[in-house]
């Protein structure tokens, strides 16, 4: 459990705000619509909450694609981006029919192309961003981008992690026809949290 | 920003990598072929620069190459290919010949964004790295697991499905019939004095009688219908979608057919009966997995203590006698011995 | 006469970092955390200019523009938002914002936009 001042969590909501009006922007551009966000509810979190907060809004039968990001540099960790089966069929459905994306996958593969490529431009922006406004710098780790269909229970296995702390970004996003919504969710490794604070500090420093 | 001196230029040093590098413009001109493209693509720097890069490989298109070009311009990010899902993006020849199905080299390929002078996306470096060991291994490792898989769920003497697997799929029709209130039958049947077998002709010869009864249960039950063995001389057929009656009649068929059809060994035939207990979802209230293996082995138990060969069915005072309905031998002909093999003219 | 500014946002931070903006002068500053506080604020006394966050709980900051303006046609209002897609931009000036400012804002586009108001 990451624990937070007042303060400083103040701070970081303000942060990941901007950073997913970065990264929605992307997605936006990406899938030529406009994108209604809502308000992210940012917590920070145990991983056991994490699995908590998900099952609550997925049923347990229900398909989530994953896309799984490590990025290392000043903050370590790994980001998830978690899609109910229904939001990944909208988000290809967008894609094919508004951006003129073409491929010769087959259908399964297709959609996991699709999910993979929204999962990484919405990771890579939110993570661009976050650095650029702690003046730090994020290098990803490319190949483990990592995205499966897995049910909740499923997930519970893989989001089950030693010594991290995670930064639950709960957000919906919708369009005018169909509705998706993702989970973001960035697990924090414990050895960068102080770096994370002093980062946190220097942009409260600068910014209030 | 290096420490390197005059003279020695990037150029060189992306031609030692074991990967490939090409640079493209906004107008997909190709401006870097590396090395190792040269080496893999058997084409030439002569061949390609300057040139675009969809007309070097026509199928890019369809790779949705272009797209993600597209979107690494506009937006800045990075972009992957996967080996799992593409396979390849650049149709190169494979680098290995043994044990592989792979005629092209398996890649995963990164686009990565090019900064100009005023910080905008002029250029996109494109790496691409062999995978095809990797893509070797998974599928090696793909097989294990199909083969661990299948030998996890076989009796090794019959070929059947074992007692875990078929637990574990009459759990899931149990769970389908849930969702669908579609009738589900369930039998279990169970060799006649089979210990006779054994005692008067050997081990041997006992596992080569289950074989075939393994095999002529399988011939004659649905399409759709799973047998496995439940264990010793105890099958058990589950029979999604039937009522009672058919699953009922599914049994007494194969009754008949059995007590007509010998197995053979060293030119021996050797004829046995089966006695088999039936239940379904019709009579439950409450479909689970317990209750129907508790009831379909009561109605067995009946038939076993009402004589044998023959199928009886839960709830038990419901039918008359099936055996005798459908004219099968009279039990009391088995001698008292227990000997019920009629060993034919050999 | 102080300026009088009315501060819409549902982050305290957000609030804290467009203050942390303003170039020395004198003020009179007002804070409201979501749409309506900030239309019932705007009633019992308008303000010179409104910094207006979008993505607000309840009411967001395009629904609040739009009562905004129905309450005061002549009302100043400088959109300063994380929600940086173009459309947001055009659907905020189509409403009758004066300006677009992205978040984290600068000391310079607050100054501007403080300068604009006056003049």
């Amino acid at each position: 459990m990451i624990e937070l001042s007042e303060e400083r969590h103040e701070a970081l909501v303000e942060l990941i705000n901007i950073c997913f009006g970065r990264a929605m922007a992307s997605l936006a551009e990406l899938l030529e619509s406009h994108i209604h966000l809502s308000v992210p509810v940012i917590r920070s979190v145990s991983p056991e909450e994490v699995i908590k907060a998900l099952t609550a809004s997925i049923e347990e039968k229900d398909e989530v694609t994953i896309v799984q990001q490590a990025f290392g540099g000043e903050f370590a960790g790994e980001a998830v981006l978690a899609l109910p089966g229904w939001t990944s069929q909208s988000l290809v459905a967008m894609l094919t029919e508004q951006s003129g994306f073409t491929s010769d996958l087959e259908i399964d593969k297709l959609n996991l192309e699709v999910i993979l490529e929204v999962g990484n431009i919405v990771i890579g922006a939110c993570l661009g961003q976050f650095a650029e406004l702690l003046e730090s710098r994020i290098s990803y780790s490319p190949p483990a981008v990592f995205l499966d269909r897995i049910t909740s229970a499923g997930l519970k296995e893989r989001l089950t992690t030693r010594e991290m702390g995670a930064l639950l970004v709960q957000t919906r996003f919708s369009h005018k026809e169909r509705e998706v919504t993702g989970y973001l969710f960035f697990f924090l490794s414990q050895f960068c949290l102080e770096g994370l604070f002093k980062a946190v500090d220097r942009f409260i420093e600068k910014m209030s | 920003m290096s420490n390197l001196p005059n003279g020695l230029d990037y150029a060189q040093i992306v031609d030692t990598l074991s990967q490939g590098v090409i640079v493209i413009d906004r107008e997909m001109r190709i401006l870097l072929w590396n090395y190792w493209m040269e080496a893999h693509s058997r084409l030439t720097r002569e061949d390609v620069l300057g040139k675009k890069i969809g007309d070097v490989f026509p199928d890019l298109d369809q790779k949705g190459f272009f797209w993600k070009v597209r979107s690494v311009f506009t937006l800045g990010n990075f972009a992957f290919f996967s080996q799992g899902l593409h396979s390849y993006i650049f149709p190169l020849a494979a680098t290995r010949y043994l044990e592989t199905s792979f005629d092209k080299m398996q890649q995963s390929v990164i686009l990565a964004p090019l900064r100009g002078p005023d910080g905008q996306v002029e250029y996109i470096c494109v790496s691409i790295k062999d995978d095809t060991d990797a893509a070797i291994y998974k599928e090696r490792l793909e097989q294990s697991k199909q083969q661990l898989e299948i030998m996890s769920r076989t009796d090794p003497l019959t070929g059947l499905v074992n007692r875990r697997y078929l637990f574990e799929r009459l759990q899931e029709e149990v769970s389908r019939h849930r969702r669908s209130g579609n009738p589900l039958s369930l039998a279990i049947l169970d060799i006649d004095f089979f210990k006779h077998v054994n005692d008067t002709y050997g081990h041997i010869c006992g596992d080569k009688v289950l074989v075939q009864f393994a095999d002529l249960l399988q011939s004659q039950v649905r399409r759709y219908d799973l047998v496995g063995r439940y264990g010793g001389e105890e099958f058990c057929v589950i029979l999604p979608g039937a009522p009672l009656a058919g699953a009922e009649n599914v049994m007494n068929r194969f009754r008949i057919y059995i007590e007509n059809t010998p197995c053979l060994w060293e030119e021996q035939e050797i004829y046995v009966t089966v006695s088999a207990g039936v239940a379904s979802s019709e009579n439950l209230p409450d479909v689970d997995l317990d209750s129907l293996l508790r009831l379909a082995d009561e109605a067995l138990l009946e038939a076993k203590s009402n004589g044998r060969n023959q199928v009886r069915t839960w709830p038990l005072d419901v039918k008359t006698d099936p055996a005798i309905a459908l004219g099968a031998n009279d039990p009391d002909v088995i001698p008292d011995d227990g000997t019920i093999m009629d060993s034919g003219p050999i | 006469m102080p300026l009088s500014l009315l501060l819409v946002d549902d982050s305290p931070f957000g609030r804290k970092m467009v203050k942390k903006c303003l170039p020395p002068g004198d003020y009179r500053i007002r804070e409201a955390s979501d749409g309506r506080e900030c239309l019932d604020l705007y009633r019992q006394e308008a303000a010179d200019l409104v910094f207006l966050d979008l993505t607000m709980p309840e009411m967001d900051g395009f629904e609040t523009l739009a009562r905004l303006k129905e309450i005061d046609p002549d009302c100043r209002v400088i959109v300063v938002s994380a929600d940086i897609q173009p459309a947001a931009r055009e659907e905020v000036m189509k409403l009758g914002a004066l300006d677009f400012i992205k978040k984290p804002p600068s000391s310079e586009t607050i100054k501007e936009a403080v300068a604009r108001v006056q003049s």
